[in-house]
């Protein structure tokens, strides 16, 4: 297991580096560097902090693209970089609620209480976390420190809630050169349960 | 909350920055902030400190057992600050200075 999740983590880490190429390429080089750049990686930060604090979890992949923008505009604020340790840490993290939540879901069912799956769970955090940073529209009563500690927070609960999230899709992969959605969900697949339902 | 458990709790939103952005490795950045968090721990009431220690650890974020640090709530926390477009001031002021330059 060990193996297969720094496995899984170096591809990921690697998969993340042409996101934000993508993302500098596509979204935040229609402007040179500067102030209107930050303008611009801002504007993408909030615009899909509002999509996904307003959109609800589905199976169809809809929340893809605006969560990879968001982290990919949140690391560029925060002047932050993703490695191979976070995803490697994610990685543990998405497997161990997974498992943690299967064996509990059969007593919750018995108590009549829906505590969510894992994709839930984590969406919460990262809606909250969203929230504290004043991206989603409302107001913010944190200070500029305790702001970017929130933004922090909302990357590592993003990217949990994209791991969980592919945890969920059930799409096959079209084409095997194409590292979308389905193909993370095929990295994660092996990792999980195999009694596991992600949303 | 007292004004020192409030720094303590500062210091431990700064030590999980700190460890989040290195991937929870060790760092100078790390150690200068444990240093002041040993400090700041002289100075907390023994209620502050047993409540500290029922929490159990904070800022480990590769630790999945490990709970995020506590972001102060409203009724602690200074004035706001919206977000802003730091350096931009406004359109007409930057065309102005396009038009200068």
């Amino acid at each position: 297991m060990e193996s297969e999740l720094m496995s899984a983590a170096e591809q990921l880490d690697d998969w993340f580096r042409r996101i934000l190429h993508v993302s500098d390429e596509s979204l935040f080089g229609i402007v040179p560097e500067g102030p209107h750049r930050d303008a611009v990686v801002l504007d993408v930060l909030k615009r899909n902090a509002r999509i996904l604090s307003q959109s609800e979890l589905d199976s169809e992949g809809k929340l893809y693209s605006p969560l990879c923008f968001f982290l990919a505009a949140a690391c560029r604020k925060l002047g932050a970089s993703l490695g191979v340790g976070h995803w490697r840490a994610a990685l543990e993290n998405v497997v161990h609620l997974q498992q943690r939540v299967a064996s509990a879901r059969a007593e919750s069912a018995m108590v009549g209480l829906e505590t969510g799956s894992p994709a839930v769970l984590f969406k919460q955090e990262f809606d909250e976390a969203i929230n504290q940073a004043a991206l989603a529209g409302g107001a913010g009563y944190l200070d500029r420190e305790d702001r970017q500690v929130a933004l922090g927070l909302a990357i590592n609960w993003g990217v949990r809630l994209l791991l969980a999230y592919a945890a969920g899709y059930s799409r096959p992969v079209n084409d095997a050169g194409r590292r979308d959605l389905a193909w993370v969900a095929g990295l994660m697949g092996p990792l999980l349960p195999a009694s596991s339902n992600s949303l | 909350m007292t004004r020192d458990l409030a720094h303590y709790r500062q210091l431990e939103r700064r030590l999980w920055m700190a460890r989040w952005r290195s991937e929870g490795r060790e760092s100078a950045e790390e150690d200068a902030i444990l240093d002041e968090m040993e400090d700041a721990w002289m100075n907390l009431a023994e209620d502050e400190r047993a409540l500290l220690r029922l929490e159990g650890p904070r800022c480990w974020p590769t630790e999945s057992s490990s709970l995020p640090p506590q972001l102060p709530g409203a009724l602690y926390s200074s004035r706001p600050t919206p977000w802003a477009y730091e350096g931009f001031r406004s359109p007409a002021e930057a065309i102005l200075s396009v038009e200068a330059a």
